[in-house]
Formats: structure tokens, sequence, C-alpha cells
């Protein structure tokens, strides 16, 4: 399942590529493609002019290409594979003559209203083992002047323009395309306007398709000082075309580098190298199982002894199927089409080095804190408040606790038991729905019902493991203990876990993306000073000039307060 | 890459132009070791073939689709500065020709005459603006069309004398009307409201303000008085400095001149041209001249505004940076504005510089210490170019450029440690604007240019007035703008400047409406 990548601005430019770069370090690691390959091929600056009876690079470069594709499913979500190896062996005297140097091809399109950025980007991908595809670029001479107008009005549609064939392409590219993942900031003026020009044109040209905006949210203050209209302009104009909206608070992340991470000196390389790797966390859920894994004809007579329709059994099925991909991820999250605004918490925010030094993480501390800093809002691990407990009744003083739509926990980690394991799949990393609530309790509901009305396959495991391993995390959620949360609206999956054997960086690690009440306050604020500021009509003529009225401003001002 | 087309006029403008240029050039040199005509050097430079005397691209990548990007690369031929030069006296023009830095003009880009202004507004403005209408036109729009994107122009001039100040506007204007999307910066040397050298100075800095706050998008006041004390503390700091610094440059330019450094166009002709350098370099060169004099006669004649305008255009090139070079957190020169300026009267900015000057046992020395002191050190009075006492009074917005071994970081901690001292204006509080530019300053390992709308600036307006008031009140030499102008020119100069006082007096005493205002007006808007 692909997805297409589409960087705007400065922010989403230089978020993207620390993104393919970690996602590529961590594919080719993976799958032990030597480094040393792409070196030999990409060292000679002008690829072209190796010598065709290079006979050793053939080789070489024939078994990277090779690697890419026999890990097809992995490279495929996000990159584009060169050529088929198969569709080489054809053309075996051709390859004699012409090497193939080709590399991975990010599939991304890249956009900024300036051209410094993009040039920087494409400098730090030589001699690397993936590149962009230079056709997908496109760029202007001079800034949006961080003006949502002159982002949406001037540069979005000549942007689009230029480069919607190249969209078109990359999109047709994809054997089984997933979604557009688009990333931006929200105070930029190319990153907020052509970027929610760019999401509303992509709606028209692609309506069924999912589209989903990684927004990257400013620091509270000092970067932009009109960044609060513009982040009211972009979210308005997000809301009505994006499937979802995952907002990346710069402030935490920093938080997290120069207090958890201990980096004295923290600079946007930092920032960026840590929200690559959570994205790469998030987004690189392996290809889907095969439906036999979990459905041996073992497993079945005991599914209908359980009563379970032969619809139900479909049902479960297909979502097995296309457990992974964005679309499903989004389903899980945005049940509702009028809540879209995600927040993502994860854990451990310790260095690498002292995880393996110590071996600080078992899973039963890293999902209480995880419980407990979505519970209370807090995006570090660090002097959570446990006073906050959604036993107790809800008090916006004494006891404020978020309420929740929907969430998606990510677990990773070898010791992560599985059914997969169980029936000895060779398969080693894998994403499998954990569990879902019933239709409208909570977890700890459906647990302190002894049915298995609402029965899930993973069930099966679930209580297989649950007297083998105390640290295993698929016991401790179903103990109850944590993510034990309130939800605001009921609808069915509302919690769901995904797990997959293979990690990153850490032994062991959980990612929770919400929808919940948590963006309320932080939009308020936004709203409080765009009032003030409008109040006066500070900064306004700039936005008149690039063609927004004073009456649409309202008017989204209208909406924004109706969409809390 | 978009360009700008920086247009001097009159002796001070053409003086702090002069080095503008040489700083300009000498930045570029520091980070441009191969000789190339890259993207940042388009943006002030035009780089002419000399075969075919034409413009040559810079830097270009031509994107190959299997593989890695092919660049091509065109090595400097002929360097042309993107600048127009305009005096209506012959002398600082025929001086820049002739100096080190002339090659990069040509009389296509020049516009003189040899009579003056006689520090008279209405004679640069009327008499020599409808002369050279039409010339000035052509020179500007031949600089404009070899642009492929240009974005800004910015305007170098004094507004107490006759030529930049009144010239100048003229040309402020007629920028407004022939090129209205291209942006119009002016620096502007306010005149030394104490004691001016020039007695016309009150009527002429009014009428060029009253113009300005018409046609340009952003003007930087420069007060002469600010310089020259900046450039005595300096000077103060340098002779206190130990004499081993002394020892040390000299030893440092000996090595430097020793060096068989490879042969390449733009750093001989960097080093064909004077060795003003950093705000350093030209106060120790005054302790060590005395012994480089006798060895290279001529070379190093200070003439005596240098210092003062080595100041100016480290403001300029510190302004233009993140446009022109890469960093983490780039600021196109179109974002100032739209950060800066609330409103489209209120766009005077006050701009200052630090670290002032930095000794060389200090300029390895990156610790936060001395990183934080730049920051608090900016929003001192010393270091503003304009008077201003930026802590006592309000900020309407501000924005923080800064350059070299600087990291988000020691912005963020700067700006919470900042914020309780400093006054924003309520609606806005987080009237923060931050650029990170990699490529650091000549000669400083960091540097900060902070800019601020900050109602400070009124005082200079107040004194303004006070001294046209002082004048006027006596009709003293209004008969020799009343030859040129009309007599309403004076009237509205003055209801501009009161304009503007009141303005930012309102502004200053603004009362934030109480939270029940706020929701009753957010009502009112929204149902
Ligand atoms: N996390 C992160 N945030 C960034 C980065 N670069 C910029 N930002 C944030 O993005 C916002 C500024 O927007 P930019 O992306 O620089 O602006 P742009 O989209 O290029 O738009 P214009 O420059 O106005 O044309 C600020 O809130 C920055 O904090 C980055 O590399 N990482
Ligand atoms: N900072 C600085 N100020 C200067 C310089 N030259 C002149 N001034 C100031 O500029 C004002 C005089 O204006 P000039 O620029 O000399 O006059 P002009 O524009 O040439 O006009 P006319 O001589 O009348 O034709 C005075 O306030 C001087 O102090 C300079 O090189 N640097
Ligand atoms: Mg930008
Ligand atoms: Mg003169």
């Amino acid at each position: 399942m692909s997805i297409v990548v589409i960087q705007i601005g400065q922010c989403g430019n230089q978020i993207g590529f620390n993104f393919f770069n970690t996602l590529s370090s961590y594919l080719d690691k993976k799958y032990n493609i030597s480094r040393n390959t792409d070196n030999l091929s990409s060292s000679n600056k002008c690829t072209e002019k190796v010598e065709p009876n290079n006979k050793e690079n053939v080789t070489l470069t024939d078994v990277k290409v090779h690697s890419y594709t026999k890990h097809k499913e992995y490279y495929q979500r996000f990159f584009n594979i060169p050529q088929d190896i198969n569709k080489k062996k054809l053309m075996k005297n051709d390859l004699k003559t012409k090497p193939s140097t080709e590399k991975l091809k990010a599939r991304a399109i890249l956009i900024d209203s300036e051209v410094k950025v993009i040039k920087n980007i494409i400098r730090q991908t030589k001699g690397r083992s993936w590149q962009y595809n230079e056709n997908n670029i496109y760029h202007e001479q001079i800034g949006a002047a961080n003006n949502w107008s002159f982002g949406y009005y001037i540069h979005g549609p000549k942007a689009y323009e230029a480069i919607k064939d190249r969209i078109k392409v990359e999109v047709e590219n994809c054997t089984n395309f997933d979604s557009f993942l688009i990333i931006q900031s929200l105070a930029g003026g190319t990153g907020s306007g052509l970027g929610s020009y760019f999401t509303e044109m992509l709606r028209k040209d692609y309506p069924y398709s999912t589209i989903v905006n990684l927004a990257v949210w400013p620091y509270q203050t000092g970067e932009v000082v009109v960044q609060n209209y513009n982040i009211i302009l972009s979210i308005a104009h997000l809301y009505k075309y994006s499937d979802a909206i995952l907002l990346i608070f710069n402030n935490e992340f920093h938080t997290i580098c120069s207090s958890r991470l201990n980096y004295k000196i923290v600079s946007f390389q930092h920032i960026n190298t840590l929200i690559a790797d959570t994205m790469v966390n998030l987004f690189l859920n392996k290809k889907p199982l095969q439906t036999s894994t979990p459905f041996t004809t073992n497993n079945i007579p005991r599914l209908k002894t359980r009563n379970l329709s032969i619809f139900q059994y479909q049902h479960l099925q297909q979502k097995i199927e296309q457990n992974v991909t964005m679309q499903h991820l989004i389903q899980q999250l945005c049940p509702l089409p009028q809540y879209k605004l995600l927040s993502l918490k994860f854990v451990p925010q310790t260095s690498t080095g002292m995880v393996e030094q110590f071996n600080f993480t078992n899973w039963n501390g890293l999902l209480r804190s995880l419980s407990q800093m979505a519970l209370t809002d807090k995006s570090i691990d660090e002097k959570l408040n446990w006073t906050i407990n959604i036993k107790k009744p809800y008090n916006e003083l004494t006891n404020p606790y978020q309420w929740f739509i929907s969430n998606v926990l990510i677990l990773r980690g070898k010791s992560i038991s599985s059914p997969v394991e169980d029936h000895s799949r060779p398969i080693s990393s894998s994403i499998i729905p954990l569990e879902n609530s019933k239709r409208n309790g909570n977890i700890s509901d459906y647990y302190k019902e002894d049915s298995f009305s609402n029965y899930d396959v993973n069930d099966l495991k679930l209580y297989k493991y649950r007297d083998k391993k105390k640290d295993d995390p698929v016991e401790l959620i179903s103990s109850q203990l944590y993510f034990n949360y309130n939800y605001t609206i009921s609808f069915p999956n509302k919690f769901n876990t995904y797990f997959s054997h293979d990690s990153y960086k850490y032994s062991q690690s959980a990612y929770l993306i919400s929808n919940s009440t948590a963006i309320i306050p932080k939009l308020e604020e936004v709203i409080e000073k765009v009032s003030r500021m409008y109040s006066t009509k500070a900064y306004i003529y700039q936005y008149n000039k690039y063609g927004l009225s004073n009456e649409h401003f309202e008017k989204i001002m209208l909406n924004i307060e109706q969409s809390k | 890459m978009s360009q700008s087309i920086f247009i001097q006029v009159g002796q001070c403008g053409n003086q702090i132009g002069w080095r503008f240029w040489d700083l300009a050039l000498k930045e570029h040199a520091q980070v441009n070791s191969k000789g190339l005509y890259d993207e940042a050097l388009s943006s002030f430079f035009r780089n002419i073939d000399s075969k075919t005397g034409r413009d040559v691209e810079p830097i270009i990548n031509t994107y190959n689709h299997n593989n890695s990007t092919f660049i091509k690369q065109h090595k400097i031929s002929d360097l042309r500065a993107r600048g127009v030069l305009v005096d209506m006296e012959e002398n600082v023009i025929n001086q820049i020709k002739a100096s080190p830095q002339g090659f990069l003009f040509r009389n296509d880009q020049i516009v003189k005459s040899n009579s003056g202004s006689g520090n008279n507004w209405a004679v640069g403005y009327s008499e020599y603006g409808n002369a050279f209408h039409d010339e000035l036109l052509e020179v500007i729009r031949h600089q404009a069309e070899v642009c492929d994107s240009l974005q800004t122009f910015i305007l170098c001039h004094s507004i107490g004398g006759g030529t930049g100040s009144g010239l100048g506007s003229y040309i402020c204007s007629l920028l407004r009307d022939e090129y209205p999307t291209i942006y119009r910066f002016s620096t502007a040397v306010f005149p030394n409201c104490k004691d001016d050298d020039v007695i016309t100075s009150p009527y002429n800095s009014l009428l060029s303000l009253n113009e300005l706050s018409k046609s340009a998008d952003c003007v930087f006041p420069l007060d002469n008085k600010a310089l020259i004390e900046i450039c005595e503390r300096v000077s103060q700091q340098i002779t206190k400095a130990s004499t081993t610094y002394k020892d040390s440059t000299l030893k440092l330019k000996k090595a430097n001149n020793s060096s068989g450094k490879e042969f390449d166009p733009l750093s001989l002709k960097v080093r064909e041209s004077s060795i003003h350098h950093t705000i350093v370099d030209s106060f120790t060169k005054q302790n060590i001249m005395s012994s480089l004099q006798r060895n290279y006669p001529g070379e190093f004649k200070v003439r005596p505004f240098d210092y003062m305008n080595n100041i100016v255009s480290q403001m300029l090139l510190n302004l233009t940076s993140s446009m022109r070079f890469p960093g983490d957190l780039n600021v196109d020169i179109n974002e100032i504005s739209m950060n800066l300026v609330p409103f489209p009267k209120l766009k005077y900015i006050i701009s200052s510089l630090s670290p002032l000057y930095t000794l060389t046992n200090q300029v390895k020395n990156t610790s936060l210490r001395n990183i934080d002191q730049m920051f608090s050190d900016s929003f001192s009075k010393e270091n503003s170019l304009v008077k201003a006492d930026l802590k006592n009074n309000k900020f309407l917005a501000c924005a923080l450029m800064l350059r070299g071994n600087v990291e988000i970081s020691d912005v963020r901690r700067n700006i919470e440690k900042l914020k309780p001292q400093l006054d924003f204006i309520y609606w806005n509080q987080d009237g923060w604007k931050t650029g990170i530019c990699s490529t650091p300053a000549l000669g400083q390992p960091y540097s900060l240019l902070t800019l601020s709308n900050n109602c400070s600036i009124k005082e200079t307006f107040k004194d303004m007035k006070k001294n046209y008031i002082k004048l006027y009140k006596r009709k003293a030499n209004v008969h020799h703008y009343t030859q040129y102008i009309d007599k309403e020119y004076f009237q509205n100069a003055l209801n501009n400047v009161n304009d503007l006082i009141n303005e930012y007096t309102m502004l200053e005493t603004a009362i934030p409406p109480n939270e029940q205002e706020i929701n009753q007006w957010r009502k009112s808007i929204l149902y």
C-alpha cells in the first residue's frame, strides 16, 4: 500500500527529507542492503560515466536492486523501486553495457516558494541510497512571506497547475495507492497557504482518496508574528478537505530533545530527526498480513463455537487484510467527520544509549506513562500528574482529564508475544490488531463482561499468554490498568492496538495517536489571540492584498468556533 | 533566488553604498572560495560574460532523470553590482569609480550631475526629479530587466541634505508608481537632532518623511549620533584590548598576504579592494594603520564616515543574509514587512546590532553566556542604530535575525528570558519573528540583528518636529523651497509627522479591552 508524500514549505521539506532519510537507512539496515554498494555507485558524482565493463559494480547493484525487490512491500510504501529485477534479467545484455545505477526514489513531491531549502536537501541526498525524483520538484523564486493569503491565492494555483501531472503519475505508479501524506507547517505562508490549496485541490481531483496532513504547530511565540492567523486559516481549510490532521507540536518535540534526550543545544536537525523517527514508527506498518495467518483452520472451529456469524468473520478477515494502511488507521481514528485533529504521544523518551545500557524500559512502565500522558495531555514523560484519575469524577480544577473519541496504540518491540510467533509463522514484523473495544463501552467494560460475544481473534492469544509473561503488553492492556479512558461519544473501534516485532531505535516503544479533547485549549488560545489581533485589524491589510476578504476571514472564525 | 536593486542617492547614500558593496563582496568571498557565480551572489551582483557582454545565469542545476543532479557551474567572469548610483554632485561617484570597487559600476547605472542640491529638498525633489525623470527610469529599468525575479529596491540615502532626501523621495514614489509590486525599503540616515551640519535639515527630513510615509514599504531610520556613539564605544573597547591582539592581527594579515592561495577571480578582486573589513577591523586598523601605511601608502585612507557606514552596511547585509544564504529558518525579505508592519503607516523599524565588536580571543568562544549576552545587548540603548529606548517603550513587533553558530534552542531560551523584560502591545503579545541563517557575518562567528517596531521611534519624530517648528516659525529659508514646490508641502509634512506621533502615542497608551469586551466583539462579528 503506497503513500504519496507531498512536502510543502521549508518545514515540510526539511521534515520530509529527514523522514525519507531515516526510513531508507532503517530499511537498508534491516534488510542488510550494504551501505558499501550504495557508496560505490553513488560516490562517482556522475555515475553514468562508470565504466561499462565494471563487473563488480554490476553485480553489487544487481544485489541491491534484488534486495529492494525482495522486500518490495516494505520499500514500496514510500519509495519507487528503480527497476524490477525480473525485467532486468530479460534485458541481460543490456545490463552489461549499461549497469543500473539507479537508486530508490522517494515517492514525494517537493514544493516551496523559494529555492534555497529544496536546493539544500537535494544537495544532501547525494551519496545516499535514495534520491528524490527531480521531476517532482516545484519552486518559485520568492517566498510566501509568512502570508497564508499569498500562499493560497498566488503561489497555490500556479504550483498546483505545474505539478499536478506529476502527482497523477506518482499515484498511477503505485501498485496499490493508499493515501496522500502532506507535510507542512501551520505558521509559514507556503506551508499553511499553499498547503491548504493543495489539500483542497487534491480532494477535488481525488475525491475518494485518503488525505492526511502532518502539520507542524509553531512554538507558542517567537517565530512568525502572524502565525495565529495562519493557523486558523489553514486549520479551517484543512478541516474541510482533509481526512485527518496529525498535529506535531514544535515545543513538545523541542522539550523532549532538551529535557529528556539531554541535548544542551537543540537544533532543528535534532527536532526533525526525532519527528522522522516517530513517523517511521507510525507509518511504516508492514505489509498486510496474509489472512490465513491468524485464521488457520485451527482457529476457525473455535470461532465457530463462539457463534461468530459468517458475516462477522468476513468482517474480521477483511480488517486484518487492510489493517495497516493509512486509510485503516484514519478510519479508526476519525470515525466522525467533524473531529479530525489528532495528537501524538510516545514513549520512551530517553536517549538510545541510556536504554541500551540500563535496559530501562519495560512495558509496564512505558504503558503506565503513556496512558497518563494522554490522559493529562502531557507530551513529556516527566513529572506527570498522577492524582488525575479517570476513576474519580471529572472536575475542571481538581481532576481534569481528557476525553477521547478514539485512540490508536502502536507497540513496537521484540518482546511482544503474538499469535504469529505462536503459529511459528516466519513473518518477523507484523502489525496485528490486538483488540477492539466493545460497541460502546471501553476496554474495561469489555473485560468486565465474561461473555465473548464481541469476540476478536486476538483474544485467543490474549488469554493464552496471560499467565505466561509478566511484562507482556497484551496482558497489561487487557488488565484494564491503562488506557482505561472515557470516550465522549459512543462509537465502536475507539481503541485499537497494533504491534510489531520490529523495533526501531528502542527495543520497546509505544505510540499513541489520539483524537481527543486535548486540542481544544490550544485552539482556544489561538482563537483568543486572533480575536485580539483582528479586533484592531492589525496585519489584515496584507492578507487583503492577495485576495482574502474580511468576510471570508470572519466566516472562518465562525467555523472554527463551531467546530471546537 | 530573488534579486534586489540597491539605489544609492546623494553623498551619504553613495558613501554608505561604497562600504556596502565592499563588505558584500567580502562576505561572499568568505563562503564562495571557488569563485563561482552562485545564486547567493546573484541577488546583489550580476555576472557579465566578457565576450558577449550578456548576463550569465548563476549556477544552474539541471536535473537528470536517472541520476544525481548535474551542476552547470559558472565561474565569475565580470561582476557588476545590481546598483544604481545617483548624485547631483560628481565627487563621491567619481571617487567610487576610481576606487578598487569601481569595477562594479558602469556608466549605464549612474545618474549624476555636477551642481548639487544645495541642501534643498525642493531642488532635489522637484527640479532634479523632473529633469532626471526619464533618465532615472531608464537606468532603473535597465537594472530591473536583467533580474529574473526582482523582489526589492533598497534605497539608501540621508534625509537631511538635498539630493538624498529630495531626489531620494522622488525616486521612491517613482518606484511605487512604476513597480507597485516590488518592495521598497528605505535606509534613511536621519539628521542629528542636536547639531546637524545642515541648517535646513529639519525641513528636508520632514518633507522626506512625508514622501516615504506614502511610498516606502519599510523605513529603517539611522541616526548619525547613535552611530557615532557606537563608534566611540567600540574604539574605546578596542584600545582597551591588549596589544597582543594587535600583534596577532598583524601576524594574521601578514600570513594571509603571503599564503599562496589558489587563484580565483572573486577573492582576487576582493583582495584588490581596500581592507576595511568588519567593524572591528576598521578600528583595529586605526591602531595598526600607521605601520601599514608606511608599507602600503595610499591604500588605507580612511574617510571620516567610513566607520559609521561600515555599521550601516553590516546591518544591511544581516538584513538580507537570510534571503541570500541557506539556514534552518529562512527569512525572505518580504517577511520583514509582513511580520513587522501591522499597519501600513507604522513602518519605521529600529535596528540594533550585536555583538558590536568581536575580539579575537572571543571569536572561538561560543559559550552560551556569550550568546545570551548578545541577545540582551541588542535591546540596550547602546546597540541601536537610532536613538531608542526599547526596553521602556511598547513593542508592536520584533524580529531576531540570527547569523552563524546559533540554534533554535538559543532563540527559545532568550525569548523566554527577554519576554518579561519587554512590553508588547496587548494584541501582539507574541509578536516575535525569528530567522536563522547559517552563514556567519564577516569576522563574527555569530551575530544578531534585532528589528523592532517600537513606540520609542516617536521620540525621534518629536525631535524632528521640534526642530522643524523652530525653523519654520522664523520662516527661515522657506522661500528657497517655495520657488520649486507648493507651500502645501510644508503643511502636509507637518500633518504627517503629527499623525505618526499620535498613532504611536495612542498605541503606547492603548488599554487592552477586558475579557467581556473581547467576547462581545467576538460575538458581534460571528453572529
Ligand atoms: N519542526 C520543524 N519546524 C520547522 C522547521 N522549519 C520551519 N519550521 C517551523 O515552521 C514554521 C515556519 O514555517 P516555514 O515552513 O519555515 O514557512 P514556509 O512554509 O516555507 O512559508 P514561507 O517561508 O512563509 O513562504 C515555524 O513554526 C517553524 O518553527 C523544521 O525544520 N522543523
Ligand atoms: N552616516 C553617514 N552620514 C552622512 C554621510 N555623509 C553625509 N551624511 C549625513 O547626511 C546629511 C547630509 O546629506 P548629504 O548626503 O551629504 O547630502 P546630499 O544628499 O548629497 O545632498 P546635497 O549635498 O544637498 O546635494 C548630514 O546629516 C550628514 O551628517 C555618510 O557618509 N555617512
Ligand atoms: Mg519558506
Ligand atoms: Mg551632496
